[in-house]
C-alpha cells in the first residue's frame, strides 16, 4: 500500500517539512526534523530503486489524473539512481551541518537555512521524478531560488555578489528552458514528456522544434555549468557556507545533467539530437575544453574551495563527454560518473568544511603542515583526491575506465588519450594541496593559534568518513552503480521505458 | 439567453480563438475548440509570472543586502572594495 505511494511521498515529505521548519523555529528541533526527513527520503529513494530494478519503471498519476492531462511522476532506473544520489548526500550532510553552521551563519537564521535546504532538496528531487516538462521548470525554480538564498548566507561578504551573479545567470538559464518548453508546447500541445516525444515525430524538422531544442539545451547547460557557461559556479561554490557547497556540488549539477539526458534522449530522441542536430560536434569539443581549461585554471587557485569548484567544472566535462558519445558505454560512463563524482566531491567539500571550522579559512597558504595537525581529515582529502585523479581501486577509476572504453568503441583514440592526459592535470592540482599540507612546515604563529582550537567534532568527522569510505567501496565493488547505469543507458537509447 | 455562438464570439474577441494546442497548419474544425480557448497556456504564463516575481524579489533582497554590506551598488566599487580586503 505505502509502496505504491512512494513517488509522491518522495516529494511531499520534504516539501511540507520546509514550512514546518519555519513555523517551529527552534534550532535543535528543526535540525532533528531535517535529519529525519532526509533519512526517510533516502528510504523512499532506495525503495523506488529496488522497485524499478525488480518490476520496471513506475508511473504514478498525481491526484489520480492519468497522463497526458494530469501530471505524472515517472521513475525509471536513471531517475531512481539520481534520487538516491540526492537523498544520500543530503542524509550524510545533515548530521554534519549544525557544528559548522554555528561558525558560519547567525544562530537566529538557522531555521530559515534548514527550511531553504529542504526546499532545495525538494526541487532537485522533483526535477528528477516528474514526467511533466513544465513541472520540471517549476521544480527547477524551487531549487534555484532556494540555492540563491543559501549561497548568499555565506560567511564572507563576497557571498552576496556570488549569489547575485548566480541569480542572474540562473534566471537566464531557466527562462531559456521556459522558452524551449513553450515552443515545444506550441507545436505539440502537450507537456507530458512521453507524449511529447511521440508527437514530435511528425514535426521534428520544423524550425520551431529546432529552436526549442536549442533553447532547452542551452538553458540546461547554464544550470549544469557546461564550459563556457560555467562562470557563476566558482564564486558560488567558493563563498557559500560549507554545508551548502557540499550539498550543491554533489547534487545540483548532477540533477541538471539528468535533465539534459532526459531532454535529449527521452523527449527529442537520439536520432534527432545526434543525427539531425549533430549535438555531439558541439558537446564533445566543449567537454574536452572544459576538462583541460578548468583543470588548468584549478592548478593556479590559492583558495582550495575555488580550486575544487574549478575541478567540478572539469568533472562536468567528463559527464558531458560520456553523454556526447551517445552509446550505451558512454551513457553508462556519464551516469556512473554522476554517482561517483557526487561521492568524491562530497568528501572533498566536507573535508573543506572541517578545515574551515578549524582554521577559519581555506586558503592554501594557511594549510601548511595540516597533514600533521589534522591527520584524519587530510587523509580523507587524499582519498577524495585520488578519486578525482582516477587511481585504481577508487570509484573515480571506474568512471574513467568506462569513459575510455566508450571513446575506443567509437575509434576516438585522441579523446581516450585526452581523458588519460587530463588525469595528470587533476594529479597536479591535488598534489599542490597535498604538498603544502604534508611537506611544508607550519609557521610558529599558526601552531600557537592551533593550540586554542578544539579538534574536529565527531559529528563532522563521521559523515566525512562515511563519504570517503563509500568512494573506496564503490571503487572496489562497482557492481551496484554500474548495473543500474547500464540498464538506464539501454533504456534511454533504445526506449522500452 | 446568449447563444453558444455569441459566447464563442465574445471569448474570441478577448483571447485568441485558435487554441494554442493546435499546430499552426491544422484547420480548426472541432466545435469545442472553436468556442473555448485552452486554459493551459494561461496557467503556464501565470506560473511563469509568479516565478518571475519571486526571482525579482529575491534579487532585490540581495541588492539591499549588498548595499548594506558594501555601502554601494556600483559593481566596480564593490569590486575594488573586495580587491582591497
Amino acid at each position: 500500500m505505502i509502496a505504491e505511494q512512494l513517488p509522491i511521498l518522495q516529494i511531499i515529505i520534504p516539501l511540507l517539512s520546509a514550512p514546518l521548519c519555519v513555523v517551529l523555529r527552534q534550532r535543535q528541533l528543526v535540525w532533528a526534523i531535517e535529519v529525519a526527513v532526509c533519512w526517510v527520503s533516502l528510504a523512499c529513494a532506495i525503495g523506488l530503486l529496488v522497485q524499478t530494478m525488480d518490476h520496471g519503471p513506475i508511473v504514478y498519476d498525481v491526484g489520480g489524473w492519468p497522463a497526458p492531462l494530469g501530471i505524472v511522476y515517472q521513475v525509471d532506473p536513471l531517475a531512481a539512481l539520481v534520487l538516491v544520489i540526492v537523498t544520500s548526500v543530503a542524509s550524510v550532510v545533515m548530521p554534519y551541518a549544525p557544528r559548522v553552521l554555528e561558525a558560519e551563519v547567525a544562530k537566529e537564521k538557522h531555521y530559515l537555512f534548514y527550511a531553504a535546504l529542504l526546499l532545495c532538496m525538494t526541487g532537485l528531487l522533483g526535477m528528477t521524478i516528474t514526467g511533466d516538462i513544465f513541472n520540471v521548470f517549476v521544480f527547477l525554480e524551487i531549487s534555484s531560488l532556494s540555492s540563491y538564498a543559501l549561497i548568499s548566507m555565506g560567511p564572507q561578504r563576497k557571498a552576496l555578489m556570488a549569489s547575485y551573479r548566480y541569480l542572474v545567470m540562473g534566471t537566464i538559464g531557466s527562462t531559456f528552458l521556459l522558452i524551449g518548453i513553450g515552443l515545444a508546447y506550441m507545436m505539440t500541445g502537450t507537456l507530458n514528456m512521453v507524449d511529447l516525444a511521440e508527437r514530435l515525430q511528425g514535426v521534428e524538422s520544423s524550425r520551431t522544434i529546432r529552436t526549442a531544442f536549442a533553447f532547452l539545451t542551452v538553458g540546461i547547460s547554464i544550470k549544469m555549468a557546461i564550459f563556457p557557461l560555467h562562470v557563476w559556479l566558482p564564486d558560488a561554490y567558493a563563498y557559500a557556507p560549507s554545508v551548502v557547497t557540499s550539498f550543491l556540488a554533489s547534487t545540483a549539477t548532477k540533477v541538471s545533467c539528468y535533465l539534459l539526458l532526459r531532454v535529449i534522449f527521452t523527449v527529442f530522441g537520439v536520432t534527432f539530437a545526434f543525427d539531425a542536430m549533430r549535438l555531439d560536434t558541439v558537446l564533445m569539443p566543449l567537454s574536452l575544453a572544459a576538462i583541460f581549461v578548468a583543470s588548468t585554471v584549478a592548478i593556479y587557485q590559492t583558495n582550495v574551495k575555488r580550486l575544487l569548484a574549478y575541478s567540478s567544472i572539469a568533472q562536468i566535462g567528463y559527464l558531458v563527454l560520456g553523454l556526447s558519445f551517445a552509446s550505451v558505454t558512454g551513457l553508462t560512463a556519464c551516469m556512473v560518473h554522476m554517482f561517483n563524482h557526487a561521492l568524491m566531491k562530497g568528501t572533498l567539500f566536507l573535508v573543506m568544511g572541517c578545515i574551515a571550522l578549524r582554521l577559519g579559512s581555506v586558503e592554501l597558504s594557511d594549510m601548511k603542515g595540516l597533514g600533521r595537525r589534522m591527520p584524519i581529515v587530510m587523509g580523507m582529502f587524499v582519498i577524495g583526491g585520488m578519486n578525482l585523479i582516477g587511481i585504481p581501486l577508487t570509484s573515480g577509476f571506474i568512471s574513467k575506465w568506462f569513459l575510455i572504453k566508450a571513446a575506443m568503441e567509437k575509434d576516438l583514440w585522441i579523446v581516450a588519450l585526452a581523458t588519460l592526459v587530463s588525469s595528470l592535470l587533476a594529479f597536479v592540482y591535488i598534489l599542490r594541496v597535498v604538498e603544502v599540507a604534508y611537506f611544508q612546515e607550519p609557521d610558529a604563529e599558526t601552531l600557537l593559534k592551533d593550540e586554542s582550537i578544539a579538534k574536529t567534532p565527531l559529528s563532522m568527522l563521521v559523515p566525512t568518513a562515511v563519504m570517503a569510505v563509500a568512494t573506496i567501496v564503490f571503487g572496489v565493488y562497482p557492481t551496484l552503480p554500474v548495473t543500474v547505469a547500464q540498464q538506464a543507458a539501454e533504456m534511454l537509447l533504445w526506449g522500452g521505458g | 439567453m446568449i447563444s453558444d455562438e455569441e459566447i464563442a464570439q465574445r471569448i474570441s474577441s478577448t483571447v485568441p480563438r485558435k487554441a494554442p494546442s493546435i499546430s499552426n497548419t491544422k484547420e480548426v474544425t472541432d466545435p469545442i475548440e472553436l468556442k473555448y480557448s485552452n486554459p493551459l497556456p494561461h496557467v503556464l504564463i501565470l506560473t511563469a509570472i509568479v516565478v518571475g516575481v519571486a526571482t525579482t524579489s529575491l534579487g532585490l533582497a540581495l541588492v539591499v543586502r549588498i548595499n548594506e554590506t558594501y555601502g554601494t551598488i556600483e559593481e566596480d566599487q564593490i569590486q575594488s572594495q573586495d580587491d582591497d580586503s
